[in-house]
């Protein structure tokens, strides 16, 4: 889990894949659409795409020829809900340790 | 990068009661998870619970320091974690103990986001809003797999719930 933390944090540290992701956001893109987005060659571009899907942050799929990528929102929605029940879980058990001082002599 | 959780409440009840509370194994299992614990400095110990996915339901602990009735802390290792939980407490007048307990250590890219969620002051957002939100994105990302049949309050919804994720991920560092 570290290992893929380090992944996800150094995916997210550069700016240029900062607006990638924003960019696959809401929809599904094909490389030339990026491209058309920034100035970067297609090798920076393929660099990028590669660092954020070894994140888990992006997938690819192929059609043809083409390779479509798209944000893997399940990737932020494991992580975020992991931290959202763990949080709960104290919570709760500290609600309970409450009850447990009511009810002791 | 490692994160920490903390939470601080006030029980109505003197410091005493409270520190048996945390360190008798009957009473600990009755309000955190059944255990094994003992309160000596070096004493291994495990909590168990129910296995969930990448977790087999048992936190492995060993007693780090014990100053009765002020301070217990331990290892928490378990499931895909390894952190150090602390207690202390505090007495509140003459009936009542401020407990502060946090959990540090947290790695990756869990340790990361609980950092920041706590520092961006989330932390009601995410015990509250948050498991809704998250319902419905995932509702919202298996639909959009089909095409464009996804009803356009949905879509916005999901695309919300989607960016403000995003803004937490790729907001700079202060």
């Amino acid at each position: 889990m570290s290992g893929v933390g380090a992944d996800v944090f150094a995916a997210v540290s550069d700016p240029a894949r900062r607006a990638i992701l924003d960019l696959l956001r809401d929809n599904e893109r094909v490389v030339s659409d990026l491209l058309r987005s920034f100035s970067f060659s297609q090798p920076a571009l393929s660099k990028h795409l590669r660092i954020l899907r070894e994140a888990g942050l992006v997938e690819q799929r192929k059609d043809g020829r083409l390779r479509w990528y798209r944000l893997n929102a399940a990737r932020l929605r494991e992580v975020a809900s992991w931290v959202g029940r763990y949080e709960r879980f104290w919570t709760e058990r500290l609600d309970q340790l409450g009850t447990l001082l009511d009810e002791m002599e | 990068m490692s994160g920490t959780i903390a939470f601080q409440r006030v029980y109505p009840h003197g410091r005493e009661k409270v520190w048996r509370a945390l360190t008798t194994p009957e009473l600990l299992g009755r309000w955190l998870m059944p255990n094994d614990f003992s309160p000596v400095v070096g004493h291994h110990f495990t909590f168990r619970t129910e296995p969930g996915p990448g977790f087999d339901g048992i936190v492995h602990c060993r007693v780090l320091e014990i100053e009765p009735p002020e301070r217990l802390r331990f290892s928490w290792k378990g499931g895909p974690l390894d952190t150090i939980v602390t207690f202390e407490l505090s007495a509140v007048g003459d009936d009542a103990t401020e407990l502060r307990m946090r959990q540090d250590g947290f790695q990756g890219v869990r340790g990361w986001l609980i950092s920041r969620m706590l520092k961006m002051g989330f932390r009601k957002m995410y015990a509250q809003r948050l498991p809704a939100v998250l319902d419905e994105m995932d509702g919202g990302t298996r639909a959009t797999g089909a095409g464009d049949n996804v009803p356009d309050e949905c879509m916005s919804f999901r695309q919300r719930a989607i960016r403000g994720l995003l803004s937490l991920i790729t907001r700079k560092e202060r």
